[in-house]
C-alpha cells in the first residue's frame, strides 16, 4: 500500500526532473547561440535584445516545471517549500539591498552583471534553506 | 496542539508509510504531525479522523485544554 504513495511522489519527481532537464538543455542551447552571435557577429540592437529575452525565457520553463511539482506536493511539503522560499527571498533580498548601499555610499566595487545572479542565487539559497526548514519539523 | 496519532497508528499496527498512503500524503507529513511539529489543516484533520473512524476531538486536543485536564 505504501508503495502507492511513494510511487505517486516518485512520479511527480520524475516529471519534475524531465521538465527541468528540458528547460536546462534549452537554456544551454539558447545561451550558446546567443553568446556566439553577440560576441562574434556584433548584431544590431534589436537582435541583441531578442537574444537577451530568448536567453531568459527558459527560466520560465523552469518555473513551470517547479509549479507542476509544487502542485503535486501535500500541504506539509508545500509549507516547507514556502518557508524556504521566504527565507531565500529575505536572505538574497537583504544581501543585494545592503550591497547596493555599500556600492553607493562606501565605494564598494560595482559587480558587472550582478542582476543576472539574483535569480540563480535565490534558487541556490532556497535549496539550502529547504534542508534547514525540513530539519525543524523532524 | 496535541494528538494521539502515534498511539492510534500503533494500535492498528500501521507504519507511518501505511498511514501516509491512506491519507495520500508523504511519510514526512505523518511524522511531522505525530511529533506535534506540524498541525494539519482542517480538511486533513477530517481525513485523519475518517481513516481512524473517530472524531477529530478524539484524536486532537488543544494544548491548554489537555494540560488543564491533567
Amino acid at each position: 500500500m505504501s508503495c502507492d504513495t511513494e510511487g505517486a511522489s516518485k512520479a511527480v519527481t520524475r516529471q519534475y526532473m524531465r521538465d527541468m532537464s528540458v528547460a536546462a538543455l534549452t537554456y544551454v542551447a539558447v545561451l550558446i547561440v546567443s553568446v556566439f552571435v553577440v560576441r562574434r557577429l556584433d548584431p544590431p540592437q534589436w537582435v541583441a535584445i531578442a537574444l537577451a529575452l530568448a536567453s531568459a525565457a527558459p527560466a520560465l520553463l523552469m518555473m513551470r516545471a517547479y509549479m507542476r511539482r509544487f502542485n503535486g506536493l501535500d500541504e506539509f511539503q508545500r509549507r516547507v517549500q514556502m518557508e524556504s522560499m521566504l527565507a531565500a527571498s529575505a536572505i538574497v533580498g537583504f544581501g543585494t539591498f545592503t550591497y547596493g548601499f555599500l556600492e553607493s555610499f562606501a565605494g564598494f566595487p560595482s559587480i558587472d552583471g550582478a542582476l543576472l545572479w539574483v535569480f540563480p542565487a535565490t534558487c541556490f539559497v532556497w535549496g539550502i534553506a529547504q534542508i534547514f526548514v525540513a530539519r525543524r519539523y523532524k | 496542539m496535541r494528538n494521539r496519532l502515534k498511539v492510534l497508528r500503533a494500535e492498528r499496527n500501521w507504519s507511518q508509510a501505511d498511514l501516509a498512503d491512506k491519507l495520500d500524503v508523504s511519510r514526512q507529513s505523518v511524522n511531522a504531525i505525530e511529533t506535534g511539529k506540524y498541525d494539519p489543516s482542517l480538511p486533513l484533520a477530517f481525513k485523519i479522523a475518517k481513516v481512524f473512524a473517530l472524531t477529530i476531538e478524539q484524536i486532537f486536543s488543544d494544548d491548554e485544554v489537555a494540560q488543564a485536564a491533567e
